[in-house]
């Protein structure tokens, strides 16, 4: 309707309006930047410092030499694991892995918050809380180990119980099939007590007056959890999730490490693992870094996509 | 908690008792292995090598604590524990706050790249070389600050205390603001009071990475007298692990192994401690803190 | 209102404490250093009455090292006491003190290389650690052999004892040496042993076997009469078993594999490969047959300590392969207090194979540590030297090993030394205190020569019999030696040793416990070609050949 130049010019002066807004909604907001200089600073000296050593993927390093590397390799670290048949064999182990892990691990820590939240025992409730996250103290060893003694084929608890309803003793850490279900259920069962501490706080976000709200319309305590629990909590639930997403390629490397057995470690081996006995050879941290930031960049980009599929659908993200 | 006044339905008696069942089983299998490791710590060494121990000790001794007790290592290595978790909660908390706080504000300008400037932080580091010369430059090496600074914010934690600022109503920021009320003094006198649960579970999150961590000790701390305790409880229990791994167990290593006893009597005398720290920040997670301080 | 001091109290002690710490860092290490300072100006210079000796001919060794106090950096793995008595009898006898950086065994690794390979600010001696070849050449460390001809002491040791070859495995592509060994015995012994349960055995009238064939047919007997068992058991899985057995069989593997499974062979002066050899597979059939047979515990790879200990103490186990003397009195007490009054695990002569009948393969020296480069620009760098090699003298190596005489020792007429009574060891249970943590003596860092002497003296009696027999017949045969390899070769090394050794850990599994078939070994041959055993095989026997020997 305006015509061209008429259109500049209101735009110009918009522009111009714009910045000006913009300029006071930051002096509006100042004390919180200022807040906020503390934390940048710490994060630009310890963490985006320490990064510039990631020079060293494309550099070569030598001991006692630079952190930055004596002399320039340019994409030489990269190409010896993208070329390298195996390594992807077992970044196809990673990924399964960690979606597995994700797909049956996230749920039951909110199930298991949700469930808690139905005890109406006070001192109940606590101790429940308390001994379902005991667990997680324990060391990845001592996992390792109890695992080796309850999941024997011979003296194990599990097959004896088994062997009772006549079905025959299954050796399950040596099998290829019962890798990952035993590595995730393990992870499930130390974890879940410490993940749920999460949405047991989100939930006391939850209005207790929409609950009343929600019985008076006649809602039952299923409906109530539905309509009004769950969307109460959702804002933690799906970032948890999108944050889950970006550690998709670095799943644990002590468990995995202490768990594979010869047999198994076709579908066991990871990433983590995988580099750790390259760089046992020599002290190869060029090889390592460069796998790192390769793992970072991917990383990075699930999440990223995750993040912008979350902001379409809900209301929450990360950015 | 809630729905005090509502009818209890006959199906939801009966839910709450499957519930309770299903309760109970989670509780034990994860309550299970530190009763034995317990009743292993108090019996003689002989049942526990025939894994005779279930979760009663059997030939009750205290000799496996004895020798823990009489070892200042230990108590050095508590004390140093102790120092760790409480400054570097501190710390923590302050530095989590004060970046939770500003990103959760609406409208904020150029939040989202601040946001992207802190999240690039998880998906990238520079490894434990650089962080290794990065403290050793800033002559930080060996002292307290080694062990808390580097791991003070950890920004998974701060966009989950964002997220539960991001849900306190704007209109109570709104009010505050027409009353003249200033950020900062928004945030001491009215934010954090309401954020008890938030600041009790990072204080919870925040003082069990703490404890735990012997990493960082093991690469910046050079006198063994400012070990944590949870570095000198991978000693006794890992001691032999990692050496069988690589085939380096020499004679005099092998026949030293600490029983089973002793690595169950350094678990319990580690793990307790930070586990009664839950029963304290459990208080705090109670609702309705926030209401009726805003008619919406 | 409350909340808000607080706040504001908090953020005032965090600044404060920060501007603090900055002050603080500068100050402790100015304490630091007058601390040291202060120790060694403590330290009394031993006169010539102290010392014992007199006139200036027979100066004692002690005093050479330094004429005036002196402090070196020490990187130390394990537990750490600076009161060790026998410190402070060094102190008085050389004018030496360690400032010492005591790093816990189970992650010592982590914090030596990283040390190593950031190569700044390197304590001036780093215990317990082997160099790679990229780490010696890069300059970081000190070329020891240099400085051989400082180091008389040292290279008598050496040569009284035979040990030439210590020196030649650590020879690096540029002919040079930048590792000392350690825990150097003058006799070569291993305690890792293969044990029976003797009761068992005598019970069923089962004689103790002698060969390998033997011991199947014991284990077929036990089998018998115990269905319950797997009479043979093994901790740490193939890496410990193989280890022990392969000796027996003419080849290597396991922990005491040579490079990359490489195997050399003495009489041809050539490496050959061995997964692919006919030892090997004829050590695998045995082991497949034992495993096949039950006769052999069916869960060895996954096999946790706690379980095998409870199988050694009850009645399911009655042979342990590989174990470390001292191991079975535990299980032997176990069994008594649970009823069985006669049980009793003994060591027994290693079994015989089809080349002999040894155990595993040792050095003389298990451990090694190394010096920085950095301590050469010191002013000390001389005394550095010549403690080196006092550690090596008679004196040095008896005060780390039998500590102080008079105190823990004593000698007699004929010029024996006798341990102490009230000493507890294993040849003294009775006794009431342990010398190692009073004394730090017989520890991996700081015992640089561990006598045979000393080692028979605390050595259990009903093992010394054992041990003497097996050096007699020559049981412990000798680790394999090491290639050095220039930075080149390690980058062609470094493209198929990880995928190789992998594959070969893999089948070594599958074949022993029944995955694979030995019709298909040929097949496994030709696998390992392709993944690179020919070019390593190759790479090896060049890099030895061209050894500056």
């Amino acid at each position: 309707m305006v015509n061209a130049k008429g259109k500049t010019e209101s735009s110009a002066i918009s522009k111009k309006k714009r910045r000006e807004q913009v300029w006071k909604r930051i002096m509006r907001d100042r004390v919180l930047y200022f807040i906020l200089l503390i934390p940048i600073i710490y994060l630009i000296i310890f963490k985006y410092v320490p990064m510039a050593g990631n020079i060293l993927a494309f550099r070569k390093f030598k001991v006692g030499g630079s952190m930055f590397g004596i002399k320039w390799e340019g994409f030489k670290y990269f190409q010896l694991f993208i070329t390298d048949t195996y390594f992807w064999q077992v970044f196809i182990n990673t990924l399964i892995l960690s979606v597995l892990n994700l797909i049956f691990g996230f749920p039951i820590p909110i199930i298991l918050a949700l469930l808690l939240n139905e005890v109406k025992n006070k001192t109940g409730k606590r101790v429940v809380q308390t001994i379902t996250y005991l667990p997680k103290f324990l060391s990845t060893v001592v996992v390792v180990s109890m695992l080796q003694t309850l999941l024997s084929p011979s003296t194990g608890a599990i097959n004896m119980f088994l062997n009772k309803f006549g079905i025959d003793s299954i050796y399950f850490l040596n099998e290829i099939s019962w890798f990952r279900p035993v590595y995730i259920i393990s992870d499930i069962w130390q974890f879940m007590g410490w993940n749920s501490i999460l949405y047991l706080t989100a939930l006391t976000n939850v209005d207790p007056q929409l609950y009343e709200a929600a019985a008076i319309d006649g809602a039952g305590r299923w409906k109530q959890t539905l309509y009004v629990t769950i969307p109460g909590i959702l804002p933690t639930i799906v970032i948890t999730l999108i944050l889950s997403t970006g550690s998709v390629l670095s799943v644990g490397f002590e468990k995995v490490l202490l768990l594979y057995t010869a047999n198994t470690m076709e579908i066991a081996d990871v990433i983590s693992t995988y580099t750790y006995r390259m760089g046992i050879v020599n002290s190869q941290y060029s090889y390592t870094t460069a796998v790192g930031l390769f793992q970072g960049i991917i990383n990075l980009i699930i999440i990223t996509v995750v993040n912008q599929i979350s902001r379409k659908t809900s209301e929450t993200s990360l950015w | 908690m809630n729905g005090n006044k509502v009818r209890i339905s006959t199906s939801y008696k009966f839910f709450q008792i499957i519930n309770f069942i299903f309760l109970a089983i989670v509780c034990w299998i994860c309550v299970y292995p530190f009763l034995n490791t317990l009743a292993s710590s108090l019996s003689s060494n002989s049942y526990v090598l025939r894994g005779e121990v279930g979760i009663f000790p059997k030939g009750l001794n205290f000799e496996a604590y004895n020798r823990i007790i009489k070892d200042s290592d230990f108590y050095v290595g508590y004390k140093n524990t102790l120092v760790y978790t409480v400054a570097g909660t501190i710390l923590s908390l302050f530095m989590t706050t004060a970046t939770a706080y500003p990103l959760a504000r609406k409208g904020l300008v150029g939040k989202k790249y601040i946001m992207l400037f802190f999240v690039f932080t998880m998906y990238f580091g520079g490894g434990m070389i650089p962080s290794f010369l990065l403290i050793k430059n800033l002559r930080l090496m060996n002292t307290i600050w080694a062990v808390t600074i580097p791991g003070c914010l950890s920004v998974y934690n701060m966009l989950i205390m964002r997220t539960f600022f991001s849900g306190i109503p704007e209109s109570l920021t709104e009010a505050a603001k027409i009353d003249g009320i200033g950020d900062f003094s928004l945030l001491l006198r009215i934010i954090l009071p309401l954020s008890k649960p938030i600041l009790a579970t990072m204080t919870l999150f925040y003082a069990v990475g703490y404890w735990n961590d012997w990493f960082s000790a093991l690469i910046y701390m050079n006198d063994s007298k400012k070990h944590p305790v949870t570095l000198y409880l991978r000693g006794i229990v890992m001691g032999l692990t990692k050496q069988a791994m690589s085939g380096n167990i020499s004679s005099t290593d092998a026949v030293d192994v600490a029983g089973k006893t002793v690595q169950g009597a350094t678990v319990m005398l580690v793990t307790i401690p930070i586990l009664c720290i839950y029963p304290f920040v459990q208080k705090y997670f109670v609702s309705g803190v926030m209401l009726g301080s805003v008619k919406e | 209102m409350k909340k808000e001091t607080v706040k504001r109290l908090l953020a005032l002690v965090l600044s404060t404490s920060m501007l603090l710490s900055l002050t603080a860092c500068k100050n402790e290490a100015n304490s630091s250093a007058a601390s040291s300072d202060a120790t060694s100006n403590n330290v009394v210079t031993p006169t010539s009455a102290d010392v014992g000796e007199t006139g200036e001919e027979t100066a004692p060794a002690g005093n050479l090292v330094s004429d005036e106090p002196v402090t070196f950096t020490f990187m130390y793995s394990g537990e750490y006491d600076p009161n060790y008595k026998a410190l402070a009898k060094m102190t008085e006898l050389t004018n030496v003190t360690l400032d010492v950086t005591a790093i816990p065994d189970s992650d010592y690794d982590t914090r030596n290389q990283l040390i190593i390979n950031t190569g700044e600010d390197m304590p001036d001696l780093i215990s317990k650690t082997k160099p790679k070849a990229a780490q010696a050449l890069s300059g970081v460390l000190l070329p020891i052999s240099d400085y051989y001809d400082q180091m008389p002491n040292f290279m008598k040791f050496i040569e009284e004892n035979n040990l030439q070859y210590l020196i030649d495995n650590a020879t690096q592509s540029d002919g040079k040496v930048y590792e000392l060994p350690i825990n150097t015995k003058e006799v070569k012994t291993a305690t890792k042993q293969i044990f029976i349960r003797k009761d068992v055995f005598d019970d069923n009238n089962i004689p103790y076997p002698v060969t390998y064939d033997d011991l199947y047919e014991a284990a077929k007997q036990l089998k018998e009469i115990y269905p319950e068992s797997q009479p043979i058991q093994v901790i740490y899985g193939n890496g410990n078993l193989l280890d022990m057995i392969a000796p027996s069989f003419g080849t290597s593997g396991g922990w005491g594999k040579g490079i990359d499974n490489f195997h050399y062979v003495e009489e041809t002066d050539e490496w050959i490969f061995a997964p692919a050899s006919d030892e090997f597979k004829v050590m695998l059939e045995y082991l497949h047959k034992l495993y096949a047979e039950g006769l052999f515990n069916q869960e060895y790879s996954t096999f946790s300590s706690d379980m095998y200990k409870q199988m050694a103490t009850t009645d399911k186990a009655f042979v342990l392969m590989a174990d470390w003397l001292g191991c079975e009195k535990e299980f032997t007490e176990a069994l008594r207090e649970a009823g069985q009054e006669n049980a009793d695990w003994i060591p027994i002569y290693p079994l015989e194979g089809p080349a002999g009948a040894y155990l595993s393969r040792v050095s003389n020296s298990s451990q090694t540590m190394v010096v920085a480069a950095s301590a050469r620009d010191k002013d000390y760098f001389p005394q550095l030297i010549k403690w080196l090699d006092w550690m090596y003298t008679e004196e040095g190596a008896d005060l780390f090993s039998w500590g102080v005489e008079g105190e823990t020792y004593t000698i007699d007429e004929a010029g024996n030394k006798i341990l102490n009574p009230t000493v507890k060891c294993a040849s003294q249970p009775e006794g009431t205190w342990d010398i190692a943590k009073e004394y730090g003596t017989s520890n991996n860092c700081f015992t640089f020569v561990y006598p045979y002497d000393q080692e028979l003296a605390t050595m259990e009696d009903s093992y010394v019999d054992l041990i003497q027999k097996e050096i007699e017949n020559e049981a412990f045969p000798t680790s394999e030696p090491s290639i050095p390899l220039t930075e080149e070769e390690v980058d062609i090394q470094s493209l198929y040793s990880t995928n190789l050794n992998d594959y070969i850990d893999q089948m070594i599994a599958k074949f022993i416990m029944g995955g694979a078939s030995f019709s298909d070994w040929d097949n496994f041959v030709t696998e390992c070609k392709n993944k690179g055993a020919d070019k390593l095989l190759e790479l090896y026997n060049n890099a030895w050949h061209n050894m500056s020997r």
